[in-house]
């Protein structure tokens, strides 16, 4: 058959009754009635149903010979459905395909799990991969992208991003690739390395971001740059994370940050249009500290209201203890006001899951509740404040009666807000006060430039990025804490989707830089020394941002988790099921490239040289200090003992147990509940216990 | 399904029984010896003790273990059933501590065979070289508890099919002795003293009319190294379940679940069972094959010794060595040492049973071991009342 003339299954309509067409695809259920035999056939533009009749003969039994993903071509008629036949849940529903010939291109075994995603009558239930393992899916990957709706989603990433292509070129950018194999520079995550062969003992890293190249783009006379560029982080692990992952990075120069607004608020509405979302321009705009104050986060979610409300003065002269000790040690209150829940947020939720359990999983001490009834507070503390407090609290929160107002107090400020910002998120989840299919982007600006730490100053984002003013003192440490950068991210709906900044383009601003985060002449021309000359060559003002295009393709499609817009993702261990990479390579190939010493490898940071370290670990048994000598002298002696054990004659079957168990699959046993787990038995012994679950220790950092 | 089950059901009436602390009663404390499952409370007796108590028995109290009682260093089963004047006492038999404790102590101390006596209940360490051990005053006594205990429990997946045969223990209708073997040089770690009594006994049983031939013997000192290899192994697979999430100790201040398993486990196991554990990590995962080889010699040895009793009916050997009491055996090497000629029964999973042959009154006394085929406990415990009636004077 010619394949020139195939038609795509899902484009077929009633329109094409009568037409002879010749399809390609790959059988996605069957159905078999006797005399009338049903399959579906799907290709990347859907699924139409074909038809075999008994009285076709051969073709009859060759179509019986058919299975679930057998890789076939058929020729055939379009015919319209028998009334009351058609499913609806089908584009093609209407119509379906009388067959004519049939040839199966290529057998498939039976897949590992479920791929059809459509019922082959209405209203009839399907399978679907809820349910199956997400790595068994991965592993299989080449035939978990046959689903349909696998296979929209990373049609809709592509759109997207070309959406964004369209408009960029449209805008005079042009997209530019940089290297990926480049030099390690300091950006906050771990790189990862490439050996190189030809020089002994160094090493390529692959980017975590193309920041330093597209700022020579513009010190090179480009203007402006685009790239869909894949960048490479060593974190962590964390649910929603990839080690790899796809960047959209511009970079523009002679522009300011109303620039950089306007074009990315563009560039991000048709990007959502794809998915017909409609984005409301211009987006808002908050000021670090605003978000902070009001959110308790840099990321603030607006599509509710919720906002935190300082409390700190009304508290000065408190009869309360507590309130009154930590406002004496420097620290603050603040609170929320939640209107119209009190019957969700009885006394006992109050005080038995917020104040006890779910607070101090935020990381505060503890929480302070009061509920408005009557005009009045009540709580189990009202009667520490006076009836001026009481006031004073009522009319700072706007108090009606049915509210709930909750205060955290606490020595730390960042302790306050990032406490009332997760609990802020907890009540809107909770009280359902999020609403579905709403967009709320907002640009976040006026980051403060540095950061205290225990040594000294740090970037908040980059030591690239232009400070509000320039005439600050790199000795003056307050003032440096007090300078604001130029730099901006771009939040929706509380999820941080790309950031940037306008950076300096003066060497002189950018070494009193260098000065105040105490990096030495010797230390900068080491990291970053063929950056910080090219500054010297009359460098344009520029800024640009990168945004994150699998959480925004994520976002975008309402996916539950960016895997689902990449093609080839790794699992939540970053692995790849599919290859098995990370893997094991030959001792030739890291002694080729200077990894491994001859005889026994050594592998930096990969094998533990100390035995009883090495142990200790894969067998996460932690022994004291004063231990070791004796496990040391243990293991030697295994050693040894595995030598003796080599010479003595070992020629029959191996034994695992004397005696030959007849009860393994324990016969006439059907399964049960054990009876202790109504008595809550199983908990008697538990070392910690929460919510009905044995509690243990976080598995992530 | 007990055995006995259409026999007796109050065999055991008013026997006083003593369950170790790796033996677990409902709601009491069951440590096994161990800072792991320091106040760990059981949540059902194990089947042992559950069928003791169904046959009538009386439990008379508990006793302190060696950590998951491995060894005798801590173990005060021997004296609480002494000063509780009991009958009977259960103690795990994972080198050979009953028989030791009897052989010392002027009672009788048996191992069953591998896969006989249900596990369940019993916090061990040592999988396939382990058993439920007993300890009494008399043969009759053990006898009549292995008839109530042995046999098929569907919460033990490491039981043979088939019932035990023989149960309950008769007397042989013949008269005709049995042929004891004795292997060569099994006299060779004891000190002067100990071989005069240990040769003197053997003088009595010959004067009583039981053949005694030497027999050839594989050496104490392979069982030992393999018992040493398995039984690491098997204890570092083991405690691979305390690691402080569902019951047992928990250390403190976790950042996070390694450090939570590197803490709680490094606080769970004494010096001595982590040298052991250690060696075990290192025969996991590091010389693996030492391992499975182990497990080729030991089915060897299984075989030849399946072999002698072709020729002899029982192989009888002494049990405590010339070395530094089992009792005070602070290090690994030195638990080994104590225990090397008790050994060879765990490593072939065969039936074993041994006695003082002073009553306990010598301090050099080596007692008397008994060894029997795989699987012919009643046989063995049948000739054992014999042989303990001929050299104690039937006690």
């Amino acid at each position: 058959m010619d394949y020139r003339k195939r038609t795509g299954c899902g484009k077929l309509r009633p329109a094409d009754i009568g037409r002879e067409v010749c399809l390609a695809g790959w059988v996605d259920a069957r159905r078999d009635h006797g005399d009338l035999l049903f399959i579906h056939l799907r290709d990347i533009s859907g699924i139409v149903q074909v038809v075999f009749n008994v009285q076709a003969g051969s073709l009859y039994e060759a179509a019986g010979r058919l299975k679930e993903e057998y890789c076939v071509l058929i020729t055939g008629q379009v015919v319209r459905r028998l009334e009351g036949t058609e499913n609806p849940a089908l584009e093609t529903g209407d119509i379906e395909i009388k067959a004519a010939g049939l040839e199966i291109i290529s057998a498939s075994k039976t897949p590992p799990f479920p791929i059809s995603e459509k019922a082959m009558t209405a209203g009839a239930s399907v399978k679907g991969t809820e349910g199956v393992e997400e790595d068994l899916r991965l592993q299989y990957r080449y035939l978990d992208l046959r689903r349909p709706s696998l296979q929209k989603h990373l049609v809709n990433r592509y759109r997207i991003i070309k959406a964004a292509r369209d408009f960029l070129d449209s805008r005079g950018f042009i997209e530019v690739e940089t290297p990926t194999l480049t030099r390690s520079t300091p950006e906050g995550a771990r790189d990862y390395l490439v050996p190189s062969r030809l020089h002994p003992g160094n090493f390529y890293a692959l980017p975590q971001s193309p920041q330093l190249f597209k700022q020579l783009l513009m010190v090179g006379g480009l203007e402006r740059y685009f790239q869909v560029v894949r960048c490479y982080r060593d974190e962590d692990l964390r649910p929603n994370r990839q080690p790899e992952f796809t960047q959209l990075d511009l970079e523009a120069s002679f522009i300011d940050e109303e620039f950089i607004y306007e074009l990315m608020e563009e560039a991000l509405v048709r990007m959502f249009a794809v998915a017909g979302i409609s984005l409301p321009r211009p987006f808002p705009r908050i000021s670090y500290r605003e978000a902070m104050e009001t959110t308790g986060t840099d990321r603030p979610d607006l599509r509710f209201d919720l906002r935190l409300v300082e409390a700190t003065d009304l508290f000065r002269n408190t009869g309360y203890a507590i309130f009154r000790k930590i406002i004496g040690q420097g620290g603050r209150i603040k609170g929320l006001i939640v209107r119209g829940k009190s019957e969700i947020l009885s006394k006992n939720v109050l005080q038995n899951e917020y104040a006890r359990e779910i607070v101090p999983g935020f990381g505060a001490k503890g929480m302070t509740w009061m509920r408005v009834a009557g005009g009045k507070l009540e709580s189990n503390i009202v009667q520490f404040f006076n009836p001026g407090e009481q006031q004073a609290i009522l009319e700072r929160f706007q108090a009606e009666d049915g509210s709930v107002i909750m205060m955290i107090a606490d020595t730390s400020s960042e302790t306050v807000l990032s406490a009332l910002g997760q609990l802020r998120l907890h009540l809107a989840r909770r009280l359902e006060l999020i609403p579905g299919n709403k967009y709320h982007p907002v640009w976040v600006t006026g980051f403060p430039l540095f950061e205290a730490t225990e040594a000294g100053l740090t970037s908040k984002h980059h030591p690239f990025t232009a400070p509000d003013r320039t005439d600050f003192d790199p000795a003056d440490r307050p003032g440096l804490l007090s300078l604001n950068s130029r730099a901006y991210d771009l939040v929706v709906n509380g999820e941080e989707l790309g950031g940037g900044s306008i950076r300096i383009n003066d060497a002189r601003v950018q070494r009193r830089i260098f000065q105040a985060l105490d990096l030495s002449e010797a230390e900068v021309e080491e990291k970053f020394g063929f950056f910080v000359r090219a500054l010297d060559y009359g460098t344009p003002p520029h800024g640009g941002l990168a945004l994150g295009l699998d959480r925004v393709a994520s976002m975008i499609l309402g996916t539950a988790s960016i895997r689902d817009v990449i093609a080839f993702p790794k699992n939540r261990s970053a692995v790849c099921p599919l290859t098995q990479a990370p893997a094991p390579v030959t001792p030739e190939q890291l002694a080729e490239l200077h990894l491994a010493g001859e005889g026994e490898l050594k592998i930096s940071g990969r094998r533990e040289e100390d035995p009883v370290k090495r142990l200790a670990w894969v067998s996460r048994l932690g022994y004291e200090e004063s231990e070791r000598n004796e496990l040391k002298k243990a293991v030697e002696a295994a050693a040894d003992l595995a030598g003796r054990i080599e010479k003595l004659p070992a020629d029959a079957e191996p034994v695992y147990s004397p005696s030959r168990p007849g009860n393994r699959m324990r016969p006439g046993r059907t399964a049960s509940k054990y009876p202790g787990v109504e008595k809550k038995d199983l908990f008697r012994n538990a070392p910690a216990v929460k919510n009905g679950h044995f509690k243990v220790a976080n598995i992530l950092e | 399904m007990k055995i006995s089950e259409s026999e007796n059901p109050d065999r055991l009436r008013d026997k006083k029984l003593i369950a170790p602390a790796n033996f677990s009663v409902r709601d009491q404390v069951s440590d096994a010896g161990s800072p792991a499952l320091e106040k760990f409370t059981a949540l059902e007796n194990a089947t042992v003790v559950q069928r003791s108590l169904e046959a009538g028995a009386v439990l008379a109290g508990r006793a302190a273990t060696a950590e998951f009682g491995f060894g005798l260093n801590g173990d005060a089963c021997l004296k609480n059933f002494t000063s509780q004047a009991a009958d009977l006492a259960f103690m795990a038999d994972l080198a050979g501590e009953p028989r030791y404790a009897a052989a010392a102590g002027g009672r009788f101390g048996f191992k069953p065979s591998h896969g006989t006596v249900s596990r369940a209940g019993l916090i061990g360490l040592m999988p396939s070289l382990e058993a439920v051990g007993l300890l009494g005053n008399h043969p009759a006594d053990v006898a009549a508890a292995m008839a109530e205990i042995a046999g098929f429990d569907g919460k033990d997946f490491s039981l043979e099919a088939e019932p035990l045969a023989g149960f309950p223990v008769r007397p042989p209708k013949t008269e005709s002795k049995p042929v004891l073997g004795r292997p060569a040089g099994c006299e060779a770690r004891l000190s002067p003293a100990a071989r005069e009594i240990f040769s003197a006994g053997l003088k009595k049983l010959e004067g009583a009319g039981f053949p005694v031939r030497e027999v050839p013997w594989p050496g104490d000192e392979t069982f030992r190294d393999l018992h040493r290899v398995i039984g690491s192994v098997e204890a570092s697979s083991s405690c691979g379940k305390f690691d402080g999430v569902r019951y047992g100790l928990r250390a403190d201040s976790a950042n996070n679940w390694n450090d939570m398993y590197l803490k709680t486990r490094a606080a769970s196991f004494s010096t001595f069972l982590k040298t052991l554990l250690f060696q075990g990590a290192f025969f996991q995962f590091e010389s693996y094959g030492t391992f499975e080889r182990a497990a080729r010699i030991r089915a060897r040895l299984i075989r030849e010794i399946g072999q002698l009793f072709e020729t002899v009916d029982l192989i009888i050997s002494p049990v405590r060595p010339e070395t530094p009491a089992a009792e005070s055996a602070r290090e690994v090497d030195q638990t080994y040492a104590a225990f090397s000629l008790t050994l060879p029964a765990n490593v072939t999973g065969c039936p074993a049973l041994a006695f003082s042959l002073s009553g306990g009154r010598e301090a050099s006394d080596p007692g008397l071991q008994v060894m029997g085929g795989f699987r012919s406990d009643a046989f063995l415990l049948a000739c054992g009342k014999r042989l303990f009636e001929t050299l104690t004077g039937g006690a």
